[in-house]
C-alpha cells in the first residue's frame, strides 16, 4: 500500500528516489547524484521515514540488540585431506547451534558436542560483550574427502539464533602436527618435514615447542600462514576489536650451552615481522650448519596468551612452499582494488575502469569488474580492446636528457634498479588535459617497496607527486600531527598549460632498489568511476521476522564521477525486503596540505547511503543461510552501466530468541 | 601456609644469623699483595737537546730548548733550569732566558748545552726574513684573549659571558668577538642582535681609556683578576690595535699564514713529586713553517693538586698521581699528560705482553713506576669474564671443570666458548639495547619495540660489523627496523636535533648537546656545527600508512629545495654540513643520511669512541672516561692505546667479538685485582683489576642463579596483558614494561638516555638487602639450590662449598670453610635457618655484588 504511493509519488521524475519490486526478488534503490542531493533531501529525508513509521509502526528502524551467535576462533586451524580432524570451536551464543555451514561437498561436519566454558575473556580478541552470556566450545568431526581441493573454507555455524561469521578452515595436502600440552618444558617431536603445526598460545607467557632432525646443509623455511585471529577475517574486518598478539618464531640449535645445558643457541635472525595493518610474512629462512635436533619455538609478542589465540605455520626444507600463503581466495568476496598497489594496471585495466562508469556499450567482458563479477546476461558487451601503447623502461634513464618518451594513453613497464636509481620519461599534454597516473607494483609491495611518482614541467619544477599529506588529524598520542604523509598509488592532475613534461619514478627512500622493485604505470585520461563500496559493519545478516534493520553503504566517486548510483539485492528470501530512506552524505576527503590542489583530484568523494533490509512479520523462518547478493549498478545521464557485484551475504530470517525476550 | 608474622619473623632471624656471617666474611683477611722497593739511581746517564734541528725564520724569531737527561730508572728528567746554554757564534743570536734563543742574523748556528760534565748539541737554521704577516684580529688580538684565558668558559667564554661581555670560546668566532669589543652591547643566545645598550669595549678617542685595558690590567675593578699590567708585550699590543683604529684586519686563512695545528712536548712525561718539567708548544703554520708559541698560549691544569702550570709552560708536581695541562691557542687546544711519581723504582721487572694493550699499557706503567699485579687465578679468571662476556655466573660444575683443567689453552677456549654462547647474546644485545635505547615506544605498540629489539639483537647474536650497524642506525630509513629508533624517541617522528646529538653521542661518544643552543663551552663545537649536523635528518619523513621513513632532503614535498631547517640564532636556512665544514653538495640531498652514515662511519671519531665504549665495560672506566664524552679537556689516559685499539677494530672489520677477544685475551685484563705497594692508589692505568658493582640486571640474574630460583617477571599493562615466559632472564626485559622494584632499587637504565644504568650504592639498596623479597624469599623457596642440596641429604660442608662456586665462583678458604662450620655446629638445632643465613650472606656480599 505504501509502496505503491511512494511509486506515485515520484514517478516522472528522473532524479528521484524509488523503489521497484520485480518478481525475481530484485529491489533497486537509485542515491542521487551529489549536485540534485541538497535540494532534495530535505524532501526524502522526512518522507522516508514517516514511510518507514506508518508501514512497521512496531518495528524500529535500526533492529534490536539480538545476541548474535559470533565465533572467535577455531583449533586447529585446519587439517590434511583425506583424514578425519575434530575441531573446536570457541565462540558466543552458540547454546542452540545445530548445524555447521561449509558450502562445500568435500567436506562433512558433524557437531559432537555445545558445552559452555566460563574463562575470563582476558585479552582475546573477543569485542567485550554488552550481555554476560557465557563462551561456548562446540567440538566438530570434520571429515576432509581425499579429492577436496586445499585452500581456505569459510566455516560458519548456524543456530536458531541465526548464522555466524565466517572462520577460515584451510585443507592441505601435507601431514598436519596439532599442538597438544606436553608436560613440563618438553617440546612436541615433528616426524618429518615438510608440515603444517597447528597450534595454539592458550596461556599469557606460553612457548610452544617443536623439535626436529636437520641435516647439516639442508635449508629450512618455516613461516606463519596464520596467526591467532587470523581465522577471524570477517570479524577484524567489520568489528574493530584489539588485534591479537603476533607471533614470534624462534629456531634453535641442537646443544645446550656451556653456561646451561637447558639453554640452546638461537640459529636463526632472519625472521621477518609482520606489521598489522601491513601485513606481512613472519617468516624465517635457514641453512643448517650442523645436523641434529633443532627446536622451532614459537611465542606471541610479549607472551599475550588465551586459549582463542590458534596459530598456523608451515615448516619445509628446500625451495618448496608447501601452502602457499598468498593468493588464496577471500572466501568474503574481492574488494575493488582501484586504490591498492597491487591491482594489475595493464592494458585493459581501463575497459574495467569505464565498465564502472559509462553506458553498457563501454563495457568488456574480457575481464572482470574486480568487484565479483558482472552479472552474466544483463548487461555485458562483447570485448572492445583499447589500443594503448605498452612502453618498457630502459637504462639510463635518470635524467631528463636520457628521458624515454611515452603517449597517452600508455603502461609503462619498469623497476628501479638500485639505490637512488630514477626513471625518467616525457609525455606530451594538452592545455586542461587531465591526466591519471597509476602505478601499480607487481612483485616487492609495500612497505618494502614505496614508488614515488612526480611529475617535472620543462623548466625541471616539480608539478606534483603521489605523495598525499593531510592536515590536521591527530596521532595515537592524541598530538597534533600536521602532515601525515601517505603514499598513493593514483594521482590525477589537470594540466593548465600544455607541453612537454617528465614523469618520473623512484624509491621514496633512494635506498632500496633491484630486479624485485618492479613497476607498472598507466597514463591515462581520468575516467570518473564508482570506486570502492563497502557494506559497513556487515558480515553476515539475521534478520529478526518482523523486524528491520538499518544498513550503510559508502561509495566512492573516484576522479569526479557525477552519476547515480544504483543499489539492489539479489536472492533475498520471501518475506525480506528493500527498503530506501534518505539518509544520504558527502564525506569530503581530507583537508591537504597542498590548498591549491582540488581535493577530488587525491582522494575520491565518498558517498555514504542508509538503507533498510527487512523481514515481514509473516516471513518464513529460514533453517539454512541463504546467500545474496549486493549489486552496484552506475548511471550516466540516465543510462545505466552495467550491474556490478559488490559482495555475497549470508542471510538467515529468524525469530525472536528466547535469550532476547529474556 | 606460613602466616604472615611468621614469614617476618623468619626473614628476622635469616637477616640476624646472616649478619654474623658477613662478619665472619668481612673479616677474613685478603692475601697481601708485594710492593716493589727501590730508589732512583743517582747516576746521569747522558743528555740530549729538544729540538735537536730547527728552523727560524727571520731575525727575531725565537724558539725554547729543552736539556734532558736519562737516568738510569728509565726516567726522563727536565734539566734545563740548571744547564748552560752556549751558541756556536754570538752574533748569530742570544740565549734570552732559559734555554730561549733567539735569532740575531741568518745562517746556521749550533746551540750546546752543558750539566754535570755531559753536554748535547742542536743545530738551529736562521733562515731568510720572516714575511711580515698582515693584521689578522682573530690571530693577533685572539691569542692575547686567549692567552691571557679572557675567553674561557669560566670567564667571557661561557655561554652569555661575564658581566655583559661575551667573548667565544678559545676565539671560535672572531667575527662576533670583534663586534662585541667594538661596538658593545649583551649577547643573546636566541638572535645575533645585541641586547641592551651598545657600549664599546674600546675608546679610538682615548685609547688608554678603553675598558679591554683597563680591566685586565685591574685600573678599574675586574672580577677576573688582573691579567696583564699596564705596558706589557699584550698591553702594548692592544693599544697599538686600538690607536690603528681597531681594524678587523685579514681572515686568517686566504692572505695570511694561519695555525693548522698544535703540539705539545712532550705529550706524555713522568715528574718526581717536587720536580719541573717546562713545556714546549709548536704551532704548524699553512704555510709549512714551525713557530714556538710556548709563551703565547693558555695553560691549565686539570688537577692543580697534581700539577701546577705557570703561564709560561712550567709545569710543577705538587701530588702524585697523573694529570693533564691543557694548552689554548685561538682555534686549538691540545693537552699533554704528567705523571708524578713519589718515588722511583730502579730495577724495574720485564713484563710479559700477550698482545700489543699490553705493550701499550706496560709502557706506561713502566714510565710511572708501577709495577702491575700478577695474572688472576683461574677462579678469578672465570668469575670475572663470565661476567663481563656473558653477564652469568657459572655454574659450580663448571667452576670445578675450568679449575680442574690442566689445558695451557683452558682460558683461550673458554673465551671462545663464551663468545659463541647464546648467553653472549642476551647479554650484550641487553647492553646494546642500553646504548641503542630499546624501549616500549610511548605510542604503546608491541610491534616497533620488538621490531627494534630484535634488529639490536640479531645484530648482536649474527656480529654484525658494527659500522654496518650503525651505518643502519644512522641512516635508518624505509621499512628497515632501526628505523623505529627515530619513532621510540618521542612516539612519533623525534626532532632533528635530537636523533643527531643522540647518534652523535653514540658513535662519536662527543656530546654535542650544548651546542644546540650556543658555543660548547668545553670543547670545540660551535652552533653552526650543531645545526649543520642536524641538517641531515630536516628531511625527515613518515608515511602514515606504513611507517615509512624517508630522509629526502628539499624536492617533492618542499619545491623550493629548501632543507626547512632554520638556525635559532641566525634565522638562517641550515644546510647539511659535515663537522669539518664540508658541506653536502646537493645532487646528494637524495639520501643525505647515506652521506652521514657513510662518513661518520670512516671518521677516527668513530672507531676510537666504539672501542673506549666497549674497553669501558671491561675495565669499569673508558681510556676517555665517561666513556661517551670525549672533548679536548678530557683527554684520554692512554692515547697511544686507544689509537691502537681503534686501528686494530678497524683492521678486523670492526668486528666487536675480535676487540672483545683481543681485549680479554691481553695480561692487562687478566691482572688479578690484588694490589702491590706500586699499584694500590693506581686506578687508571689498568695496573690492577678493580671492582666493579654488577649492574642492577646482571646481579638480579645472579642471584636468581645463586639460589636457584628463576625470578617471576611481570610486564607493565603498556605490554597488552601478556607474561613473560617462565625463566626469562632480568637482561632479556625491555625496562620499561618489565615491573621490578628490585632493579629500580639498584639504578638499572630505563634507557631514557644511551647510558646504561647507574649502579652506586644507595640507602636503598642496603635497605633491599636486608628485607627485600629478592634476598631472601629465594633463598628458602621450594625447588631451589638450598632445598635441592638439602633433600639430597649434602653435608653442610658440600653445602657451603657448592653455594661459594655458584655465588662467588671458588671453593672457600680453609679459614672461611672452618669457621662457617664451626658456626653451624654451634647452631646445629636451627641448621637449615643457618644454611639460609650464609646463603642470605654470601649474595648480600661485596664480593658476589660485584665483578673484579
Amino acid at each position: 500500500m505504501l509502496l505503491s504511493t511512494l511509486d506515485t509519488l515520484f514517478l516522472g521524475d528522473e532524479s528521484r528516489l524509488f523503489i521497484n519490486s520485480s518478481p525475481m526478488k530484485v529491489t533497486t534503490v537509485f542515491v542521487l547524484s551529489e549536485d540534485r542531493h541538497h535540494n532534495l533531501a530535505g524532501i526524502f529525508l522526512p518522507v522516508g521515514i514517516l514511510a518507514c513509521l506508518l508501514s512497521f509502526p512496531l518495528c524500529p528502524v535500526a533492529a534490536e540488540e539480538l545476541p548474535e551467535p559470533t565465533l572467535s576462533s577455531l583449533f586447529p586451524l585446519g587439517g590434511q585431506r583425506g583424514t578425519t580432524i575434530q575441531v573446536q570451536i570457541r565462540g558466543k551464543h552458540l547454546h542452540e547451534v545445530n548445524s555447521l555451514w561449509m558450502r562445500s561437498n568435500s567436506l562433512q561436519a558433524r557437531i559432537k558436542s555445545v558445552d559452555p566454558i566460563g574463562e575470563p575473556a582476558g585479552d582475546a580478541p573477543t569485542p567485550p560483550e554488552k550481555n554476560s552470556s557465557p563462551d561456548f566450545r562446540v567440538i566438530v568431526q570434520i571429515d576432509i574427502d581425499a579429492s577436496a581441493p586445499t585452500g581456505l573454507y569459510p566455516l560458519r555455524l548456524v543456530s536458531k539464533q541465526g548464522v555466524t561469521n565466517a572462520l577460515e578452515f584451510r585443507v592441505v595436502d601435507q601431514p598436519v602436527i596439532v599442538e597438544t600440552d606436553v608436560p613440563g618444558h618438553s617440546a612436541l617431536e615433528l616426524p618429518r618435514l615438510p608440515v603444517i603445526i597447528q597450534g595454539r598460545l592458550a596461556k599469557p607467557g606460553e612457548v610452544d615447542g617443536y623439535v626436529f632432525q636437520a641435516l647439516e646443509g639442508q635449508d629450512l623455511s618455516v613461516e606463519v600462514l596464520r596467526e591467532p585471529g587470523g581465522g577471524l577475517k570477517g570479524l577484524l574486518t567489520f568489528h574493530r576489536r584489539p588485534l591479537p598478539p603476533e607471533v614470534r618464531l624462534a629456531l634453535f640449535g641442537p646443544k645446550g650451552s656451556w653456561l646451561d645445558p637447558d639453554r640452546r643457541a638461537r640459529i636463526l635472525f632472519s625472521e621477518e615481522r609482520s606489521f598489522k595493518p601491513v601485513s606481512l610474512h613472519t617468516r624465517g629462512t635457514h641453512r643448517v650448519t650442523q645436523s641434529g635436533q633443532l627446536m622451532l619455538a614459537v611465542s606471541s609478542v610479549f607472551g599475550k596468551g588465551h586459549p582463542d589465540f590458534s596459530y598456523e605455520l608451515q615448516l619445509f626444507s628446500g625451495d618448496h612452499c608447501p601452502v602457499e600463503k598468498v593468493g588464496q581466495e577471500d572466501p568474503l568476496g574481492t574488494d575493488w582494488l582501484g586504490r591498492s598497489f597491487d591491482r594489475e594496471v595493464g592494458a585493459d585495466w581501463l575497459d574495467v575502469l569505464e565498465s564502472r562508469a559509462l553506458d553498457e556499450n563501454k563495457v568488456s567482458s574480457g575481464r572482470s569488474a574486480q568487484t565479483g563479477s558482472v552479472e552474466a546476461g544483463e548487461t555485458i558487451s562483447p570485448s572492445r580492446k583499447r589500443a594503448i601503447e605498452q612502453a618498457t623502461e630502459s637504462e639510463p634513464n635518470d635524467t631528463r636528457n636520457e628521458a624515454l618518451t611515452v603517449s597517452v594513453p600508455s603502461v609503462i613497464a619498469g623497476t628501479v634498479n638500485g639505490p637512488g636509481d630514477i626513471d625518467t620519461f616525457q609525455f606530451q599534454v594538452e592545455p586542461g588535459q587531465r591526466l591519471a597516473f597509476e602505478i601499480e607494483t607487481p612483485e616487492i609491495k609495500l612497505p618494502y617497496f614505496n614508488p614515488r611518482v612526480s611529475v617535472v614541467d620543462a623548466q625541471d619544477r616539480e608539478i606534483f607527486t603521489n605523495i598525499h599529506r593531510r592536515v590536521a588529524v591527530y596521532n595515537s598520542m592524541g598530538e597534533e600531527d600536521q602532515y601525515p604523509r601517505s603514499l598513493l598509488p593514483k594521482v590525477i592532475y589537470s594540466f593548465d598549460t600544455g607541453g612537454q613534461y617528465f614523469l618520473q619514478v623512484r624509491d621514496i627512500t633512494s635506498r632500496y632498489g633491484g630486479p624485485g622493485y618492479a613497476y607498472r604505470l598507466l597514463i591515462r585520461p581520468q575516467i570518473p568511476h564508482i570506486g570502492q563500496v563497502v557494506l559497513e559493519g556487515v558480515e553476515h545478516f539475521n534478520l529478526v521476522r518482523g523486524q528491520a534493520r538499518k544498513l550503510t553503504i559508502s561509495t566512492a566517486r573516484e576522479e569526479e564521477f557525477t552519476g547515480d548510483v544504483a543499489f539492489s539485492f539479489q536472492g533475498l528470501p520471501p518475506g525480506v525486503e528493500f527498503l530506501p530512506t534518505a539518509e544520504v552524505h558527502n564525506i569530503p576527503p581530507h583537508e591537504l596540505a597542498d590548498t591549491a590542489v582540488n581535493p577530488e583530484l587525491i582522494l575520491p568523494k565518498v558517498q555514504k547511503t542508509t538503507i533498510v533490509l527487512l523481514a515481514k512479520a509473516t516471513a518464513p523462518l529460514t533453517e539454512m543461510p541463504r546467500m545474496i547478493q549486493l549489486r552496484i549498478q552506475p548511471i550516466v545521464h540516465g543510462k545505466p552501466g552495467a550491474k556490478l557485484l559488490v559482495r555475497e551475504i549470508p542471510l538467515m530470517v529468524v525469530g525472536e530468541s528466547e535469550t532476547a525476550q529474556e | 601456609m606460613m602466616t604472615k608474622w611468621a614469614m617476618i619473623e623468619k626473614r628476622r632471624k635469616i637477616l640476624g644469623v646472616g649478619f654474623a656471617v658477613v662478619l665472619i666474611l668481612v673479616l677474613m683477611p685478603l692475601p697481601a699483595g708485594s710492593a716493589a722497593k727501590g730508589r732512583p739511581g743517582d747516576g746521569l746517564l747522558s743528555i740530549h737537546l729538544v729540538p735537536q734541528d730547527v728552523t727560524l725564520w727571520g731575525v727575531g724569531a725565537s724558539q725554547r730548548f729543552l736539556v734532558l737527561g736519562k737516568y738510569p730508572d728509565g726516567l726522563e728528567r727536565d734539566l734545563s733550569g740548571e744547564s748552560q746554554f752556549l751558541i756556536s757564534d754570538p752574533d748569530q743570536g742570544k740565549i734570552v732566558s732559559t734555554g730561549k734563543f733567539v735569532a740575531g742574523r741568518t745562517g746556521p748556528v749550533i746551540l750546546t748545552a752543558r750539566f754535570e760534565g755531559q753536554q748535547a748539541k742542536a743545530r738551529i737554521e736562521v733562515a731568510g726574513r720572516a714575511r711580515k704577516q698582515p693584521f689578522s684580529f682573530a690571530r693577533d688580538i685572539g691569542q692575547i684573549l686567549t692567552k691571557r684565558g679572557c675567553n674561557t668558559s669560566g670567564c667571557h667564554g661561557s655561554i652569555k659571558g661575564q658581566e655583559g661581555f661575551k667573548l667565544s670560546s678559545n676565539v671560535l668566532n672572531p667575527r662576533e668577538d670583534y663586534r662585541w669589543i667594538v661596538e658593545g652591547g649583551t649577547y643573546q643566545v636566541l638572535s645575533v642582535e645585541a641586547k641592551g645598550p651598545k657600549i664599546p669595549r674600546i675608546d679610538l678617542e682615548n685609547p688608554e681609556e678603553s675598558l679591554l685595558l683597563l680591566k685586565p690590567t685591574m685600573s678599574v675593578d675586574h672580577e677576573g683578576s688582573k691579567r696583564f699590567e699596564v705596558d706589557s708585550p699584550d698591553y702594548r699590543r692592544i693599544l697599538d690595535w686600538i690607536r690603528k683604529g681597531a681594524p678587523y684586519g685579514d681572515e686568517v686563512g686566504p692572505q695570511g699564514v694561519s695555525v693548522q695545528g698544535i703540539e705539545v712536548f712532550p705529550l706524555e712525561s713522568v715528574v718526581s713529586l717536587g720536580g719541573t718539567q717546562q713545556l714546549l708548544v709548536t704551532a704548524h703554520l699553512s704555510n709549512g713553517h714551525r713557530e714556538d708559541i710556548t709563551e703565547q698560549v693558555h695553560y691549565v691544569s686539570n688537577d692543580p693538586k697534581v700539577l701546577e702550570v705557570n703561564e709560561s709552560g712550567l709545569v710543577r708536581a705538587a701530588g702524585s698521581g697523573e694529570t693533564a695541562i691543557l694548552i689554548r691557542a685561538p682555534g686549538h687546544t691540545v693537552s699533554a699528560s704528567v705523571g708524578v711519581i713519589k718515588e722511583s723504582v730502579v730495577d724495574y721487572p720485564k713484563l710479559q705482553s700477550q698482545n700489543f694493550i699490553d705493550e701499550l699499557v706496560h709502557a706506561k706503567l713502566r714510565r710511572l713506576k708501577i709495577i702491575p699485579s700478577e695474572l688472576s687465578g683461574d677462579e678469578e679468571f672465570l668469575r670475572r669474564v663470565c661476567l663481563d662476556l656473558t653477564g652469568t655466573l657459572p655454574p659450580p660444575d663448571r667452576v670445578r671443570e675450568f679449575v680442574r683443567s690442566r689445558n695451557p689453552g683452558k682460558r683461550d677456549e673458554l673465551i671462545e666458548i663464551l663468545l659463541d654462547s647464546p648467553q653472549y647474546v642476551d647479554y650484550w644485545g641487553f647492553w646494546f639495547s642500553d646504548l641503542l635505547r630499546v624501549t616500549f615506544t610511548v605510542a604503546g605498540s608491541a610491534h616497533p619495540t620488538k621490531a627494534y629489539e630484535d634488529w639490536v639483537i640479531n645484530s648482536i647474536a649474527a656480529n654484525k660489523p658494527y659500522d654496518k650497524i650503525a651505518r643502519e642506525r644512522i641512516a635508518a630509513q624505509g621499512y628497515a627496523a632501526p628505523k623505529w629508533f627515530n619513532h621510540i624517541a618521542l612516539g612519533s617522528l623525534a626532532t632533528p636535533e635530537k636523533i643527531m646529538a643522540e647518534n652523535v653521542q653514540v658513535f662519536f661518544g662527543r656530546r654535542l648537546d650544548c651546542a644546540e643552543c650556543h658555543e660548547h663551552p668545553y670543547d670545540q663545537w660551535s652552533q653552526n656545527q650543531f645545526w649543520g649536523l642536524t641538517a641531515f635528518y630536516a628531511g625527515l619523513k613518515s608515511l602514515k600508512d606504513t611507517v615509512v621513513v624517508t630522509d629526502i632532503l628539499g624536492g617533492g614535498d618542499d619545491p623550493m629545495r629548501q632543507t626547512g631547517l632554520i638556525h635559532p640564532r641566525t634565522k638562517q636556512q641550515v644546510v647539511p654540513t659535515f663537522l669539518d665544514g664540508t658541506v653536502l653538495p646537493e645532487e646528494k640531498w637524495l639520501a643525505p643520511l647515506t652521506g652521514l652514515a657513510t662518513w661518520m662511519t670512516s671518521h677516527p671519531y668513530f672507531s676510537e669512541a666504539a672501542v673506549n665504549r666497549i674497553w669501558s665495560n671491561f675495565f669499569g672506566r673508558g681510556i676517555v672516561d665517561p666513556a661517551d664524552d670525549f672533548r679536548i679537556t678530557n683527554p684520554p689516559t692512554h692515547p697511544g692505546l686507544l689509537a691502537a685499539l681503534a686501528k686494530d677494530f678497524e683492521g678486523h672489520g670492526y668486528d666487536v667479538k675480535h676487540l672483545m677477544r683481543t681485549i680479554v685475551q691481553s695480561r692487562t685484563y687478566q691482572r688479578s685485582g690484588i694490589s702491590n705497594a706500586t699499584n694500590k692508589e693506581d686506578r687508571i692505568n689498568y695496573s690492577r683489576s678493580l671492582s666493579r658493582p654488577l649492574q642492577a640486571a646482571v646481579l638480579l640474574d645472579a642471584i636468581s642463579s645463586a639460589t636457584g630460583v628463576e625470578e617471576d617477571f611481570d610486564y607493565h599493562e603498556w605490554a597488552g596483558g601478556g607474561s613473560p615466559p617462565s625463566g626469562i632472564r632480568a637482561m632479556q626485559m625491555i625496562p620499561d614494561i618489565c615491573l621490578s622494584q628490585f632493579m629500580d632499587v639498584y639504578g638499572r637504565s630505563m634507557r631514557k638516555r644511551p647510558e646504561s644504568g647507574n649502579p652506586a650504592p644507595t640507602l636503598g639498596q642496603a635497605l633491599h638487602m636486608w628485607a627485600g623479597p629478592t634476598y631472601t624469599s629465594k633463598i628458602s623457596k621450594q625447588g631451589g639450590r638450598l632445598q635441592r642440596l638439602l633433600e639430597r641429604g649434602d653435608s653442610a660442608h658440600q653445602i657451603i662449598e657448592e653455594f661459594y662456586l655458584a655465588a662467588l665462583t671458588r671453593s672457600p678458604t680453609s679459614e672461611e670453610r672452618a669457621e662457617l662450620l664451626e658456626f653451624l655446629r654451634q647452631r646445629d638445632s636451627r641448621q637449615q635457618e643457618t644454611l639460609e643465613a650464609l646463603v642470605w650472606a654470601l649474595i648480600s656480599s661485596r664480593e658476589f655484588s660485584c665483578n673484579h
